[in-house]
């Protein structure tokens, strides 16, 4: 009996202690729930972070615009994806578009998810308070800044603002461009108001020691958003709005421009965050797994004579004197002036044959683990377009701040005088493109100067007939999401 | 350990010794009368009460007592004869009291007791498909893992040794691949009981170059005696796994470890020795072909108009003006990195016992180096096995086995990092050693152009000597288990089992200048630096089952019932390091020397399982039979809404020999048709897959990091496993008096809810969503047939062979939303500007290889005018024409059509025996037949630039050649004549001998003198000849492991060794 009675004892003992080991606890795993995560104010810090990726991600990859536009050029031969986007026939299936499209939504929905739940948080204190604003504010500025690369790549787009967590609700009808644009600007508005000027933020009632406290270079600020801002106005034709919101970054008074032309890059001895910055996508060492630039393969001039992957040769400024490149018009390097210093900075050329030009802002010889940052905005860039609203409203000093961009010691070029009209446009447009080559900037430029399709035509590479820059819709997507219309042309 | 293994060698020399004084020492006697005891023991080791012993030349009898011991006067050299009705009788020489006597039962192959789930069963009762592998067909061929000993032996079992490496893991698949997921298609493995998780062979460690090194860890089953395993049983259809419930989609293999006998110990020393080489080479283009090669692709290219835009240099149309002394010799590297390399396998085992307690204690020492420079596996094992008895009604047992396992291996597989592939790819003019006996390195950058190397030089000896990869693996597993009668027929068994593993895995990439200053995204990219990855791992498991079976026959009703409950939890903990940057090539450890770029990650994870099964077999009369299971499994790795799963199955059997219209046909003895059908699972799919979780999400402000998470994965509550519905029909026979028997069977699996991504919009955050939707559906036939061909006294000849069909087909891998199929790519293969050549299509099996149709090469300028071309590429005279499938004027993806698949139409295995007086020769083939393989490392050595790969590269297209192979080119024009395409796809069938074994068993008259119980000498080879028509190394082939997807395509991995070999078995 007592046998029975030990048995009995061993398999009731089994069945007790068994149910936990069949329901485990995520936490001793090293995850942790998004429930879970977003209820206190470490997952309202390290949720912002969350966000920031995006912004790499997109940045490690937006020089593709510079490829469809009239100052990018690709290596003859090799992949076909890469060579329709040089010769603006780009495939509803391509995979780099694809790409374009899923990392700005993964970040829309990173920033969803997090406005959507951190104001519902509580028990901050009044300096865990003021920094959650912040946050929001940097939140807010990202979602603009993934819209605003978005509806102009595309044009109409879905415009998602809630975390969606049913998945029967993603078939989603494109928005149009003008209430895109709206939502563009009220969060910008919102986080203008949420922003600092500078970090740390002088809200803070107390300082807070170490990252908590804001001070890294990188993190959206007021002039980020104003900047961002005044970009949407202009691009929307708001000139007069356009002018405030620029003008409110040259007044803060926070940044200025670099002595010298090349400090803005690291690739050419400059520094990440430079005085100029207004904000960059932070890139890093091996020791930040996923945070290195792929700048190094996609640029490098291709001189290594291996029958392995190397240099890339993608995305080179186009110089119509290089054999290969005879057929081009209109080509970047041959828009410089030779007195002009920034054309060193901008191109340079590999030693082999046949020669060929190298993005020299941003080739670093580093293969897939580049570190230098991309800059979105720099200050040149608010002085140029804060030049461009004033010269569409006739205001006179659009021509100053042109010449604070052009003539200066960094340049080694003299000032402008006595133009205005379409010829003072002119000149803004052209200093935009010396100014910020190979930073893509010149298609978007393209785009809202409406001039894409003669300039590219001139180029000789013309935009896909009837599709007036947009890109299409990728295909995957579509299939997918069923109320995804195409782009014409496509 | 030196020390160790000196010692076992000097235990096997001083045996020899002893052997050679006793013949020496032989001498007659006078003939006496005395008196012998002794113990006769069944073939489980139990006691046999009853059984006749009698001198067999005289009138002396006597019989067995219950605890089989007998006593009987004699003279000395008295033949002694045992007798037990269904037992073989045996004779032998009246010998040293207590005498140990084995009595094996009569044997028709299905009289045989087979291991099932929880219990053995005899064989002509089973209804559930079963194949079982023998302890001497293990032990035949040299291995390293026991599950290369079900290569070729059983039916349904696919076993591919696809890895040569010393431990190198082989894939398993039996009936077929029943899951797309990479590493779940492995059998469960269960040992004495166990049932064994997947250890450590998948790692997690996050990204960022931070990948482990998989491949190193080898076969789940290495630590593994394989002379410790009296069987393995392949149980594969539903009847026989559901037993095992989520865990048996793939089937399971049981194995079973020896146990002592009653009687006085014996030892038993077994050891081989062997020496391994390649087993084909492959004839390479020298030095000075090497060069014309490339210096032609390089011409080409130039006059076409463009190398990727590289520039050319004038020295490297010719590497020797780069060297201002070109002394060099030629140099075929598979002679350099490839050698002759020993093998050897030493066991000793003790065994025996009183009718109390019985043990098993063995020891083995196994040493294996690999074929290729600097690769080595070593295993140090021990084994306690016990068996006791309390009384009558209380039984008790432990297996316990502690291994030690360490080793050294190579990168393989991987076009950059990959030693072994280099045998294939490396200049013939590079060369190994510097004058002064330093490695020869890449020391001649050209001037002014610091990052230029004008070919691939690399050293790979270098390479294979100072870069390695390291593993140490202990493992102990315990198992105690205790049976108690409670009445007659009913009993309860409780166990309790831990298996503790731990392995430190480490790769350290040496400090020396190892090659071109290529510029590549990795963790390899550090030139002249140290780079050191280290890896912890360890599992403790444990389970805990209670069974309760009962067992009563009535009039002609037989009923076997089993009940169970089992517990399982298995914990995994790892640490992962890297770090580079160290200059010293002594300092290899991670810390402080080696801290650039320094990187850890921890992960801990468990799996938990919580079941209940029921088992009932009915016959009535051995003739009508019938089996029903279900087991209920809890699993930690379902969400609440899923966490438990019921597992049927039911089949049924008729011996169609017992009727009674059956009886006058006098050749048949048996025959029996049996049915199953069930649905097992696979609960292998990751856990927490069902809850929405954060991931890491890190950034830098400044240059600081700091650290971030967000969403890293979409929930689905609704996550389940895999399903999988097994069908069996068979028929199984034995006649002519059980001289020829064999199978006939008939499978179809189908898995349904196979865990696939489901494309959903980006919207999402994600672009996919992991649910459980595909099918696949393995279907086929199994035949064995196994017979005595010829008997007489002195030479008898057996044989068998074996033969399996699989039709592998995908039924339904989701659509996307606009209707559209949805496809599965495999990896993309760097030799083909990474585009991925297998595909996984409804339809079709898994994997099938999938390219552009070659139409040759342009002979002339004319026929490429206004052909269509891909990517603006201008085709010239000599480069590959391919079709235009679709008519759109461009070659694109969608020209592509299926070219074959790496599934085989049958394989099978073919075994010979012949005995001749006291030789045994036997015969050991196995076949593969129909299967292709993607030859993609010889498109690598097509890109000419190396100036390497095998003389078929110098059958190139010329102007007026009309040779069908395209023109030497380097750069794009390369890429694309050497697209994806039939050219590469080779059969893959193959037909090898697996082994060839002459045996010598001394005879007993003279064992008996010297007092040996049992001495073999043998010499074998093994895998001596293949017969194949394919052209890389070797048709066994499949470089990306068992990721299923990729399936069938050789990167020149580690080839399949020939061995020759000698050993001994003694006992006494």
């Amino acid at each position: 009996m007592k046998k029975y009675i030990l048995a009995v004892f061993i398999a009731g003992f089994s069945i007790a202690s068994c149910n936990k080991i069949i329901e485990p606890k995520l936490g001793d795993t090293g995850q942790i729930g998004s429930d879970e995560f977003y209820s206190n104010y470490n997952g309202i810090v390290q949720g912002n972070i969350g966000i920031y990726p995006s912004v790499r991600n997109t940045y490690n990859g937006m020089w593709f615009t510079d490829l469809l536009s009239d100052d990018g050029e690709s290596s003859t031969g090799g992949d076909q994806a890469w060579a329709d986007v040089e010769i603006n026939n780009v495939d509803p299936r391509s995979g780099i578009i694809e790409g374009v499209w899923a990392t700005a939504y993964n970040g829309i929905y990173r920033t969803n998810t997090f406005l959507g739940r951190v104001p519902a948080i509580s028990g901050l204190n009044i300096n865990q308070n003021i920094m959650r604003d912040q946050f929001i504010g940097e939140a807010l500025f990202i979602r603009a800044l993934h819209y605003f690369n978005l509806v102009r790549l595309f044009g109409d787009i879905p415009l998602i603002t809630n975390e969606l967590t049913n998945l029967n609700q993603l078939s989603i009808a494109r928005t149009s461009k003008a209430e895109v644009y709206m939502q563009i600007e009220k969060d910008l508005l919102k986080a203008i108001d949420l922003l600092p000027e500078v970090l740390p933020n002088p809200k803070l009632v107390a300082p807070i020691v170490g990252n908590l406290g804001g001070t890294e270079q990188g993190r959206a600020l007021r002039g980020s958003a104003r900047t961002l801002l005044g970009h949407l106005y202009l691009t929307t034709g708001d000139f007069a709005k356009a002018e405030a919101a620029l003008q409110q970054v040259v007044n803060s008074g926070v940044y200025t421009l670099n002595a010298n032309y090349s400090q803005a890059f690291q690739a050419i001895g400059g520094i990440k965050n430079s005085g100029e910055s207004i904000f960059e996508a932070q890139f890093n060492t091996t020791a930040l797994p996923g945070a290195q630039n792929s700048f190094g393969s996609q640029f490098g001039p291709g001189d290594i004579l291996i029958g392995g992957v190397a240099n890339l040769a993608r995305n080179r400024p186009t110089d119509n004197t290089l054999l290969e490149s005879i057929d081009l018009k209109n080509t970047l390097v041959q828009s410089f002036q030779n007195a002009d210093n920034r054309k060193a900075f901008t191109v340079s050329y590999n030693t082999g044959s046949p020669i060929r030009t190298i993005n020299r802002k941003y080739y670093t010889p580093t293969g897939s683990q580049g570190t230098n940052n991309w800059v979105v905005y720099r200050y040149a860039d608010v002085l140029l377009m804060l030049a461009e609203a004033q010269q569409a409203q006739g205001n006179a000093a659009a021509l100053t701040n042109l010449n604070v961009v052009r003539s200066n010691p960094r340049t080694g070029l003299s000032a402008l005088v006595g133009i205005s009209g379409n010829a003072l446009r002119d000149a803004i447009r052209l200093e935009r493109r010396l100014e910020l080559a190979m930073e893509a900037k010149r298609w978007f430029d393209l785009l809202r100067w409406n001039t894409v399709t003669e300039v590219m035509q001139a180029h000789a590479r013309p935009v896909k007939a009837g599709s007036n820059g947009l890109l299409p819709i990728p295909q995957a997507e579509r299939e997918k999401n069923p109320l995804l219309t195409q782009n014409a042309g496509y | 350990m030196p020390n160790f293994k000196k010692k076992i060698l000097k235990g096997i020399f001083t045996s020899f010794f002893v052997i050679v004084l006793l013949f020496l020492n032989m001498k007659s006697s006078n003939a006496q009368v005395k008196t012998y005891t002794g113990t006769v023991v069944d073939e489980t080791g139990i006691p046999m009460s009853g059984v006749t012993v009698k001198e067999k030349n005289g009138k002396m009898q006597t019989v067995t007592n219950k605890m089989g011991q007998f006593s009987i006067q004699t003279l000395e050299k008295t033949i002694l004869l045992f007798s037990f009705t269904g037992y073989n009788a045996l004779e032998t020489l009246a010998g040293i009291s207590p005498m140990s006597i084995d009595l094996k039962p009569i044997v028709s192959s299905l009289d045989d007791v087979v291991v099932v789930g929880y219990g053995t069963q005899k064989k002509r009762n089973t209804t559930g498909s079963i194949a079982t592998v023998k302890s001497d067909q293990i032990r035949q061929v040299p291995i390293t893992s026991p599950e290369q000993a079900l290569q070729g032996r059983s039916t349904g079992v696919m076993v591919m040794q696809s890895n040569g490496a010393p431990g190198g893991a082989s894939q398993v698949q039996v009936r077929g691949v029943n899951s797309t997921n990479a590493g779940r298609n492995d059998p469960l493995y269960v040992i004495d009981g166990i049932p064994l998780f997947d250890v450590l062979n998948t790692n997690t460690a996050s990204g960022g170059g931070a990948s482990t090194p998989s491949a190193n860890t080898g076969s789940p089953l290495a630590t593994l005696n394989s002379n410790d395993i009296e069987s393995m049983e392949v149980l594969k259809d539903a009847s026989a796994t559901a037993i095992y419930g989520s865990r048996a989609a793939n089937g399971v293999v049981v194995i079973t470890t020896k146990t002592g006998k009653v009687g006085k110990t014996k030892i038993r020393l077994d050891y081989y020795y062997g020496v391994q080489s390649i087993r084909k080479k492959l004839d390479m283009v020298n030095a000075t072909e090497g060069m014309l090669i490339r210096r032609d692709a390089l011409l080409n290219t130039v006059s076409d108009g463009g190398f990727y835009g590289r520039p050319l240099l004038t020295q490297a149309f010719n590497p020797f003006t780069m060297n201002s002394s070109p002394e060099y010799k030629n140099i075929d590297w598979q002679n350099e990195l490839f050698r002759a390399a020993p093998i050897q396998d030493a066991n000793i085992s003790l065994s025996g016992g009183t009718d109390k307690l019985r043990y098993l204690i063995s020891t083995n020492f196994f040493k294996q180096d690999g074929i290729f420079r600097n690769t080595d596996f070593q295993r140090i094992s021990t084994r306690v096995n016990l068996d006791g008895i309390i009384s009558s009604k209380l039984k008790y047992g432990l297996r316990f086995n502690y291994s030690n396992q360490t080793g050294n291996n190579v990168e393989d597989a991987n076009p950059f990092q990959g030693n072994v592939a280099l045998a294939l790819q490396t200049e013939a003019w590079n060369q190994v050693f510097n004058a002064d006996g330093t490695y020869w390195g890449p020391t001649n950058p050209v001037p002014g152009n610091g990052n230029l190397t004008l070919w691939n030089n690399r050293n790979p000896v270098a390479e294979a000597d100072l870069n390695i990869r390291p593993t140490i693996r202990n493992r102990t597993n315990a198992n105690l288990f205790a049976e108690y009668e409670i009445i007659k027929g009913l009993k309860f068994k409780s166990s309790f089992g831990v298996d503790f593993n731990s392995i430190n895995n480490r790769r350290v990439q040496a400090a020396f200048a190892r090659g071109p200053y290529l510029i590549i995204s990795g963790p390899d990219i550090p030139n002249n630096t140290t780079k050191v990855f280290s890896y912890l791992g360890n599992t403790s498991n444990w389970i805990s089952e209670h069974t309760l079976q009962y067992n009563k026959s009535f009039s002609n009703h037989n009923i076997d019932v089993l009940l169970g409950f089992s517990a399982q939890q298995n914990v995994t903990r790892t640490l992962f390091g890297l770090g580079d940057g160290g200059i010293s090539p002594s300092l290899t450890l991670l810390g402080a020397n080696i801290a650039q770029n320094l990187l850890t990650s921890e992960s801990y994870g468990e799996i938990g399982l919580v079941s209940q099964f029921i088992r009932a077999n009915y016959n009535f009369k051995g003739k009508y039979l019938f089996s029903g299971t279900v087991r209920r499994d809890g699993s930690s790795n379902f969400g609440p809404d899923n966490k438990y799963g019921s597992f049927p199955a039911a089949s049924i059997g008729w011996r169609l020999s017992d009727e009674r219209f059956m009886k006058n046909v006098k050749f048949i003895q048996d025959i029996k048709i049996r049915a199953s059908h069930g649905i097992v699972g696979n609960q292998n799919i990751g856990s927490f897959a069902f809850l929405p979780r954060m991931g890491a999400s890190n950034y830098s402000f400044g240059n600081t990091i700091v650290n971030g998470f967000a969403p890293n994965a979409l929930a689905n509550r609704g996550l389940r496993w895999e399903e999988n519905h097994k069908t069996d029909l068979a028929i199984e026979f034995s006649l002519f008096n059980g001289k020829l028997n064999g199978t006939v069977e008939y499978y179809r699996n189908r898995s349904k809810g196979l865990l696939v991504p489901i494309q959903v919009s980006n919207f999402s955050g994600f672009s996919s969503i992991t649910t459980n939707f595909g099918s696949i559906e393995n279907k086929g036939w199994e035949f064995s047939l196994n017979g005595e061909i010829f008997k007489s006294n002195t030479f008898s000849w057996n044989a068998s062979i074996n033969l399996t069909t699989v039709q592998n087909t995908v039924l339904d891998l989701g659509t996307t939303a606009s209707g559209g199929v949805q496809e599965f790519f495999g990896n993309a293969l760097f030799q083909h500007g990474n585009i991925p050549v297998n595909i996984t299509r409804a339809g079709l099996p898994i994997g099938s290889f999938l390219g552009w149709r070659s139409l040759g090469v342009f002979q002339s300028q004319a026929e490429t005018v206004g052909y269509p071309t891909r990517g603006g590429i201008l085709a010239m005279p000599g480069d590959a024409k391919f079709a235009d499938l679709d008519k759109n004027g461009v070659i694109d993806d969608r020209d592509r059509e299926i070219m074959g698949s790496p599934f085989p139409n049958f394989f099978g295995g073919i075994t010979n025996d012949f005995r001749f007086k006291d030789f045994s020769l036997n015969i050991f083939a196995n076949f593969v037949m129909g299967n292709e393989v993607y030859n993609a490392g010889r498109a690598q050595t097509e890109q000419f630039l190396n100036g390497s790969g095998t003389i078929q590269n110098l059958n190139f297209w010329t102007p007026g050649s009309n040779i069908n192979n395209p023109r030497l080119t380097a750069g794009a024009q390369s890429a694309y004549n050497r697209l994806p395409s039939q050219r590469f796809v080779e059969d893959g069938s193959f037909l090898r001998i697996r082994n060839i074994t002459l045996a010598y068993q001394v005879p007993q008259k003279y064992l008996s003198k010297i007092k040996f119980e049992s001495m073999r000498f043998f010499v074998s080879g093994s895998n001596l000849f293949t017969f194949t028509k394919y052209q890389g190394w070797d048709p066994e082939v499949s470089s990306n492991g068992a990721d299923v997807l990729s399936g069938g395509i050789d990167l020149i991995g580690y080839p399949v060794a020939k061995t020759f070999q000698f050993g001994f078995n003694i006992g006494f």
